[in-house]
């Protein structure tokens, strides 16, 4: 299984963000307020979404190139290891990256990533 | 009334609880095969049969004032198209059944008997995304009258006997093999007395021993006279030696009485040579 690029920068830390992918929990409200509520499914994917902010041109050809040709977009899983918690997930992109020019001077971009986790795991 | 056990009564009374309630399928098609899946992330175990994480949905029953027989879709991802490769071979799965189980992971081995539902798919349809199933119970209104269609010079059987050999209503069984000729760097010799068979015909073979690897296969031949064949582009080299039976068949059929009586199993012919031919006949 392919591993995500090794980049010359981490993630902006002000943008990220993790959490379950789905709400993992049904509930219904009684009239009195009360909640009656039950887990949606016995285990829940995690996501996560971060940015890159001022990524260099190269940065951003590697990483194009990886979703568009390793990842075939949200097709295909891959390993991504947490630059927080140094573990390494099997994830597949949520969402299609986003490319935001930044700095036309320098050719910058803000780069916006969405992950979820491809298969079942206990952490 | 139904009898439910007194842990999921009290489970579904809880307030809150860790247990989710898991929706079961076992979509049981026309030829035996069994899917089950379960709405969830993760497998299931349940009864002794593992439940495949799987992304389906079922659709609210549609009812009306109107006398209809109540319907309820049933929508299975065809991402994988894992079941509409199925579905292609058995005429839409019409007529398979569905039963469907509700059930909470935290209390599996608990009797859900009483909560069991079982349908029959009356109607299906697929999509790039999603096979859809119609399921009710069945109704002698929708039910195709007469059951078979009778022609005159076609075969009514919904497949050939070979080459799998698991079509007792063709029946067709090809003929026994008397002896298998293996020599290193020529094709593999067969002989069956009068065997009938023509160059270019492609055969199978069933229930060989010895030479195994013929089993569940296709070659195509070459006649070499009216008692022996060769099988085409095949080394003797690359099969075991054969020690008894088998039997070689014609491995299709277009379901035509002319190719039948080639077969020579016309006696087992599934149309109705007597009728007319032309327009529609009820028996």
């Amino acid at each position: 299984m392919a591993d995500f690029p090794t980049l010359s920068i981490n993630p902006d830390a002000e943008n990220w963000e993790e959490g379950p992918a789905i709400d993992p929990t049904l509930s219904s409200e009684f009239e009195s307020g009360h909640l009656i509520t039950r887990p949606r499914t016995t285990v829940t994917p995690w996501s996560w979404s971060f940015t890159y902010r001022f990524m260099s041109n190269a940065d951003k050809v590697t990483l194009k190139n990886f979703e568009k040709n390793t990842a075939k977009y949200r097709a295909v899983e891959f390993n991504w290891t947490n630059p927080i918690d140094g573990l390494t997930y099997v994830v597949k992109f949520a969402e299609n990256l986003k490319y935001y020019l930044e700095n036309n001077g320098l050719n910058e971009w803000r780069v916006a990533v969405k992950l979820v986790e491809a298969r079942p795991s206990s952490s | 009334m139904k009898n439910i056990p007194a842990n999921l009564i009290i489970e579904k009374n809880k307030l809150s609880s860790a247990g989710a309630w898991l929706i079961l399928l076992d979509i049981t098609l026309t030829d035996g095969n069994i899917f089950r899946l379960v709405r969830n992330n993760e497998d299931i175990t349940f009864c002794g049969n593992v439940y495949t994480a799987f992304n389906f949905e079922i659709e609210p029953t549609e009812q009306n004032n109107k006398g209809e027989i109540p319907t309820v879709t049933l929508r299975v991802s065809n991402i994988t198209k894992l079941i509409e490769a199925e579905l292609q071979d058995l005429n839409g799965g019409i007529g398979s059944s569905v039963k469907v189980t509700v059930v909470n992971s935290e209390n599996l081995t608990e009797d859900y008997s009483e909560l069991e539902m079982m349908f029959e798919v009356l109607a299906c349809n697929t999509s790039s995304k999603w096979v859809v199933f119609t399921l009710g119970a069945p109704s002698p209104l929708r039910q195709q009258f007469p059951l078979y269609k009778y022609l005159a010079l076609h075969c009514g059987y919904r497949r050939f006997n070979r080459p799998s050999g698991d079509y007792p209503e063709c029946g067709y069984t090809g003929k026994d093999i008397e002896g298998i000729t293996l020599s290193s760097g020529n094709p593999v010799s067969m002989n069956i007395t009068g065997h009938g068979f023509i160059t270019g015909n492609s055969l199978s073979f069933l229930d060989v021993e010895g030479t195994e690897e013929l089993n569940g296969n296709t070659y195509t031949i070459t006649a070499t006279d009216a008692d022996n064949f060769i099988l085409d582009d095949t080394d003797g080299a690359d099969f075991t030696a054969w020690t008894s039976g088998g039997t070689a068949g014609y491995a299709t059929c277009n379901m035509t009485l002319t190719d039948c009586r080639i077969r020579g199993n016309s006696v087992r012919f599934g149309g109705f040579p007597g009728m007319r031919s032309g327009g529609v006949r009820i028996a």
